[in-house]
């Protein structure tokens, strides 16, 4: 089965579907046919990447290996997800969407995969570019506005990952990962490169886009945006930054991902709490996540990163699935506004919803059934193994601190009424419904199977 | 042959020029020139250095890099064009309806 046809066909696959989308618009212009299209087309994905999840296979250009898969599963299983959550859609030109949807999805599942320079450039642009135009549909001022914000920094970021990428060649004359040099020219582009994946993940002094871009945005955008694209740029800066240690830089690299990731996960809890807009204060705290997802750099140089490497995992299981879904929760707010007085009394009028609502919260916040207590406990726990039980610490505290914002939005649901009300469809109801059970089993699941988390990132020096 | 420190000065500086231009302009169009000098900047490092070492990746990444800011340039005229469909007005200084 080492055939690299193999391992590109979930990819084509995705890419394909996508053209079919366009074709399919002469013939009809009915929302539900682009559903069907991309769901089908993500189904086939998804069974095509299930049959190579234990396989590694690489060469210069890509690395497939279990992690990559397991991201890619999980993408492609979000974007089914939206689809399925934007059946009832509305828009004129429903086929941009799906189809950018699809061909995202793709570029993100070659993006992890991709173990050089070149590959790794040119997918990022490609999935960049899908989600630059996504963050505009439907089109309106707020939408364009988001998007806008979001194509001026994506590109300023672009430009600084082209320029990390040259000084990283002409220090190590190879675009293939896995050379270094001590130079200092090489440091220079290891900055360069974390400065430009660092705006993709919204680290602290890069996020500022990402509050803007996630809030006026759609949310079935929003939820493609904070977590599958954001999984990917740290998925590739894992690629990337796993060989830097123990070459003697790893003082300096550790230092940098400290202190961003304490700035992080402060900044993002601490402004969350004030927010009064549910959406707002959704994007605040996938800046925060952005965070608690950058404290794996901190783990890499300590003497066991094995733990760390499936700790990450566990966590963007959990963090696709809790901060996706909260993020398709919130489509059904948008037309009435998001404020958080609007969720008043949505226990009472759509009991599922607000059930399911509130388990994804809890997990964000981190209450032990759930998935999200999993991901902080694995996560955590790698740092203490680390020797950085003072960094565990101020994670703890930050969790502490999340809990008030996320509660406040499930007492505003149970125990606040109102008469206005509530747009929004089933689907949304049971695509949320959905993640919130995955949640709840996979959280209770996780410690049974957490030993086949264990080496599946290929290339560790 | 011109030696390598000269390229990499003029590139550094295309980069200056590049930064600049992103933090300090008001309009949309040239904000897409300023981001073309920024990536024709670190193209010039990859071939300069490429020339020198006889590697034809260098040039095979530019081929790819040129691409995708043509693709990129193209996306950003499409959304500034909507953009001022909606609010007659490309400057970035009018986005500020998404604040708290």
């Amino acid at each position: 089965m080492s055939l690299l046809i193999n391992y590109l066909l979930p990819a084509f696959v995705l890419f394909a579907f996508g053209i079919v989308e366009i074709f399919w618009s002469f013939l009809t212009k009915e929302n539900r046919h682009f559903s069907y299209i991309a769901i089908l087309g993500g189904i086939l994905a998804f069974i095509l990447l299930l049959l190579n999840i234990d396989e590694h296979y690489s060469n210069g250009v890509f690395i497939f290996d279990s992690a990559g898969t397991i991201l890619s599963l999980l993408f492609v299983f979000l974007m089914v997800v939206i689809a399925f959550s934007t059946f009832r859609f509305n828009y004129s030109h429903p086929e941009i969407f799906y189809s950018l949807l699809l061909i995202s999805t793709g570029s993100m599942v070659l993006a992890v995969y991709s173990s050089n320079l070149i590959s790794i450039f040119v997918t990022f642009e490609a999935s960049s570019m899908a989600t630059y135009i996504l963050a505009s549909y439907p089109k309106s001022r707020k939408t364009l506005e988001a998007s806008m914000k979001f194509f001026v920094i994506g590109a300023l970021s672009s430009s600084i990952i082209i320029f990390g990428i040259s000084f990283y060649y002409i220090s190590t004359s190879t675009f293939s990962l896995g050379y270094t040099s001590g130079s200092s020219l090489y440091l220079l582009s290891l900055i360069f490169l974390m400065v430009g994946f660092g705006f993709k993940l919204s680290l602290f002094p890069f996020h500022s886009w990402a509050i803007d871009t996630y809030t006026g945005s759609r949310s079935p955008v929003s939820a493609l945006l904070s977590t599958s694209s954001k999984l990917m740029a740290l998925a590739i800066m894992i690629r990337i930054f796993i060989f830097t240690f123990d070459k003697g830089l790893s003082g300096y690299v550790q230092l940098f991902f400290i202190i961003i990731s304490i700035f992080t996960m402060t900044y993002g809890n601490v402004t969350a709490l004030v927010q009064r807009d549910v959406k707002r204060m959704l994007a605040y705290s996938s800046v925060a996540n952005a965070g608690y997802l950058s404290l794996v750099f901190t783990i890499l140089p300590g003497s066991g990163p094995e733990l760390a490497l499936a700790a990450i995992i566990i966590f963007s299981i959990a963090y696709i699935l809790m901060k996706g879904g909260s993020f398709i929760a919130m489509e059904n707010f948008e037309d009435k506004g998001t404020r958080i007085e609007d969720l008043s009394g949505l226990g009472k009028k759509r009991p599922l919803l607000a059930l399911s609502f509130t388990i994804l919260l809890f997990s964000l916040a981190g209450i032990p059934p759930t998935m999200g207590f999993m991901g902080k406990y694995f996560l955590f726990l790698s740092l203490i193994e680390g020797n950085l039980w003072w960094l565990a610490i101020i994670a703890v505290l930050n969790s502490a601190i999340s809990v008030y914002y996320y509660f406040r939005v499930v007492m505003y649901m149970y125990w606040k009424n109102s008469d206005k009300q509530i747009s929004g469809n089933a689907y949304i109801d049971y695509a949320v419904f959905s993640l919130s059970i995955l949640t709840l089993v996979l959280g209770i699941l996780i410690p049974v199977i957490i030993g086949s988390f264990y080496n599946i990132w290929g290339m560790i020096p | 042959m011109i030696p390598l420190i000269y390229v990499l000065a003029v590139s550094l500086m295309m980069f200056t020029v590049g930064l600049y231009g992103i933090l300090t302009v008001k309009g949309g169009i040239r904000l897409l020139i300023s981001i073309e000098i920024l990536v024709n900047s670190a193209n010039l490092n990859i071939v300069a250095w490429g020339v020198g070492i006889a590697d034809a990746s260098a040039v095979l990444f530019v081929l790819f890099s040129i691409a995708i800011a043509a693709a990129e340039a193209a996306v950003g005229f499409a959304i500034f064009v909507a953009l001022y469909r909606e609010t007659k007005n490309i400057g970035l200084k009018s986005l500020m309806e998404l604040r708290w």
